[in-house]
């Protein structure tokens, strides 16, 4: 990884300090090694602090709405995953691509630093991974962990590509994988009316509306949210009601239906880990059931699955689990 | 120095919980945070760190504050705040509680927030010492001592056994009512925890945090709240 | 879970019908000047267009007490202002099964079309939809416990 990072960095500096860029979006290094956090870059000094590593999960595109409105073009290092939010910003004319210079970086998955602590690691010091083994070396020693195990919970279903770009760094090709992603899904699915209602009234019980899942999401890109409008009837800081933690997660995935790009952002920021992408991903399988497969972000035109419609669509009483009954 | 064994712990709870309402770290659907203790409920004195501090005993996320009836031109203002019960709040650690110590240094201050003094006093506050501080830890540099936290009750957990101590009359009032479940002793173990931990705190990353930088303005208020001075 | 009703008062639903003015409206107007009843407990809420609907609407009627919701619109084909209504299926079809997905009982949400030729038929479907979430029960999944709190 150490690698990509250097030309990352190297290819940064050369953007910027040729005048060819404004600014570059990347991820700056953290407090330790698994923190890095998104930022905004406007000198070549600056980049010294320029990351490119196993925790590089956060997804960068959001930050063109605002950045990319400023004087001169914008550089961004996008993943796989990325892109695809990046064309649907594109498509509902969020960002101005002329404004920005994208930068296609590989990706291999990204670590979840809370499984690799649920393992009983700590004093994490710096992290390695070859192959499928994850070599994190501690205060107390080096712990070897089990690549699959400790991912992020969007890289284990992961197939995405790069939709977009200006260019790429591509050092490793990722080997081609078979997932099923609708499988949890799918689970959740053939339970009972009433084991699903417990399911989800004890995962969303925990929600403190925080806030994180909707700050994060590409999707979500209002300029006055309807949670934030107190002429809407829907806004609230807290979850007060029985109904409340329900109301503003159900609300939520339908204003992104048909516009989630499933970049899995929602569920990694979410403090108390409640399975947000089950939510998205139960609407993309309905979609793709009813109304043909439907990926959002695979290009930065033409209509999304809400905003068009065909004269022999499925009758939502008979519309059940992504088939017609 | 009252010691008591880990697999008794649950006895311990309900001892507790059969005199007032006990708060505890609880694991629900994979993440642990502060709840009421219930027969069943799976407690998690292990967890570092609750994703929630325990600020919600005494701030909770929402709460009536009042009601008031109107008749034509009349208001009446209906106090409704009921008497806080009797509540254990067990397993805060040093940093955690130290952080209430601030919020008592505003809120149980002239003008007083009632409802914020009515919780507060009607809780007991036990604390938990940490064993295996993390490398995000920042305790050190606040002046809290992760191995010997202040609270009405101190404890500390090894292996085989919880370690108890009461620091205040609070507390003495709580020992009374569970010293029967416990027997005598643990002062070298204690010791022997105190030593790793504080070991373990030299070597954190945050330890020796260069504070020289805050502002004059954001030093004082640090003195003042987090070290005590005037 | 079935709420086993052991209360000797019987249980009348909360119906809210979100009904197009030009169709459904229309054959809720000739049901009643034909003399055709359906429940009391059924409130109507008219619309321009069903795809006036917004989802929130449908949440905010549970919210509020609703036993169970439903949609009438025009025929797709015959929407008064052409298309709307084919957006309505696409929006309700996903926000139904959705719902489902919550755990929330499917019976208490449904879309019927309704012309404005149809007294009969909206009649029929209103004492449907009534018979058939009296015998679900009242919402208790879906539903803002501080409105019960008044009573």
């Amino acid at each position: 990884m150490k690698d990509v990072e250097l030309k990352v960095v190297e290819r940064a500096k050369a953007l910027l300090a040729s005048g060819e860029v404004a600014r570059v979006v990347g991820w700056k290094k953290g407090d330790f090694c698994f923190d890095p956090s998104p930022a905004v870059f406007e000198s070549v000094e600056e980049l010294d602090g320029l990351v490119y590593n196993w925790f590089c999960g956060a997804n960068l595109s959001k930050y063109l709405i605002e950045i990319s409105k400023k004087e001169g073009k914008t550089a961004v290092f996008l993943k796989p995953c990325d892109t695809y939010s990046f064309n649907q910003l594109i498509k509902e004319h969020r960002i101005n691509r002329e404004k920005v210079y994208a930068i296609a970086v590989e990706c291999l998955g990204k670590l979840d630093v809370e499984k690799i602590k649920a393992k009983g690691v700590s004093m994490i010091e710096d992290v390695e991974v070859v192959e499928k083994e994850v070599k994190v070396a501690t205060a107390y020693g080096t712990e070897t962990l089990h690549k699959p195990e400790v991912l992020l919970t969007k890289c284990e279903t992961c197939q995405k590509t790069h939709q977009v770009k200006d260019e790429e760094i591509i050092l490793h090709e990722r080997p081609a994988r078979d997932v099923d992603r609708f499988a949890e899904v799918a689970k959740l699915e053939a339970m009972t009316e009433d084991e699903r209602f417990a399911f989800w009234k004890e995962q969303l019980s925990k929600c403190i509306r925080c806030n994180a899942c909707r700050n994060v999401c590409p999707a979500c890109s209002c300029v006055k949210c309807v949670f934030d409008n107190p002429a809407s009837g829907i806004s609230a800081k807290a979850n007060d009601a029985e109904f409340e933690e329900q109301l503003f997660h159900i609300i939520r995935a339908f204003h992104v239906a048909g516009r989630c790009t499933d970049c899995g952002e929602c569920s990694r920021v979410c403090p108390q880990n409640i399975p947000l992408h089950l939510l998205n991903r139960k609407f993309i399988k309905d979609i793709d059931g009813f109304y043909g497969e439907y990926q959002a972000g695979e290009e930065a035109e033409g209509k999304t699955p809400l905003t068009s419609f065909t004269e022999g669509d499925v009758e939502p009483n008979d519309a059940v689990d992504g088939e017609a009954k | 120095m009252l010691k008591i064994a880990k697999e008794r712990l649950n006895e311990l709870y309900a001892a507790i919980s059969n005199a007032m309402e006990l708060v505890l770290p609880v694991k629900k659907a994979g993440e642990v945070n502060f709840a009421m203790w219930a027969e069943g409920k799976e407690v998690s004195l292990e967890t570092l760190k609750t994703v929630k501090s325990p600020k919600d005993t005494f701030f909770p996320q929402s709460e009536n504050m009042m009601k008031f009836k109107t008749d034509g031109k009349n208001i009446e203002i209906l106090d409704i705040r009921a008497e806080k019960a009797p509540t254990v709040l067990f397993g805060v650690r040093p940093c955690d509680y130290k952080a209430i110590e601030v919020l008592d240094k505003v809120f149980l201050a002239d003008p007083v927030d009632t409802y914020y003094q009515n919780r507060r006093e009607a809780t007991t506050i036990i604390t938990l010492a940490c064993a295996k501080p993390e490398e995000s830890c920042f305790c050190k540099v606040f002046g809290i001592d992760a191995a010997a936290p202040a609270g009405d009750v101190a404890t500390w957990l090894d292996g085989d056994n919880l370690y108890w101590q009461a620091n205040t009359e609070k507390g003495e009032a709580l020992t009374a009512l569970v010293k029967e479940l416990f027997a005598e002793g643990g002062e070298a173990e204690v010791s022997a925890q105190q030593e790793k931990t504080r070991a373990i705190v030299e070597k954190l990353p945050f330890a020796t945090l260069d504070l020289s930088r805050l502002s004059p303005k954001t030093s004082t208020i640090y003195s003042m709240t987090l070290l005590g001075r005037k | 879970m079935q709420d086993v009703k052991t209360e000797k008062k019987e249980f009348t639903p909360n119906i809210v019908a979100f009904c197009c003015n030009w169709c459904s409206y229309a054959g809720a107007d000739l049901a009643g000047s034909s003399r055709l009843s359906y429940p009391a407990n059924v409130k109507i809420i008219r619309v321009p267009c069903s795809c006036r609907v917004n989802p929130m609407f449908v949440l905010k009627a549970f919210q509020q007490g609703a036993d169970g919701v439903i949609l009438c619109g025009c025929h797709p084909g015959d929407c008064h202002y052409v298309t709307g209504n084919y957006y309505t299926r696409r929006r309700m079809a996903l926000l139904y099964s959705f719902l489902n997905y919550m755990g929330i009982e499917k019976a208490r949400t449904r879309l019927e079309w309704v012309s404005a030729a149809e007294g009969q038929r909206f009649s029929a479907v209103m004492n449907d939809f009534v018979k058939t979430v009296t015998e679900l029960g009242e919402n208790k999944r879906l539903t803002d416990l501080r409105v019960k709190e008044g009573e």
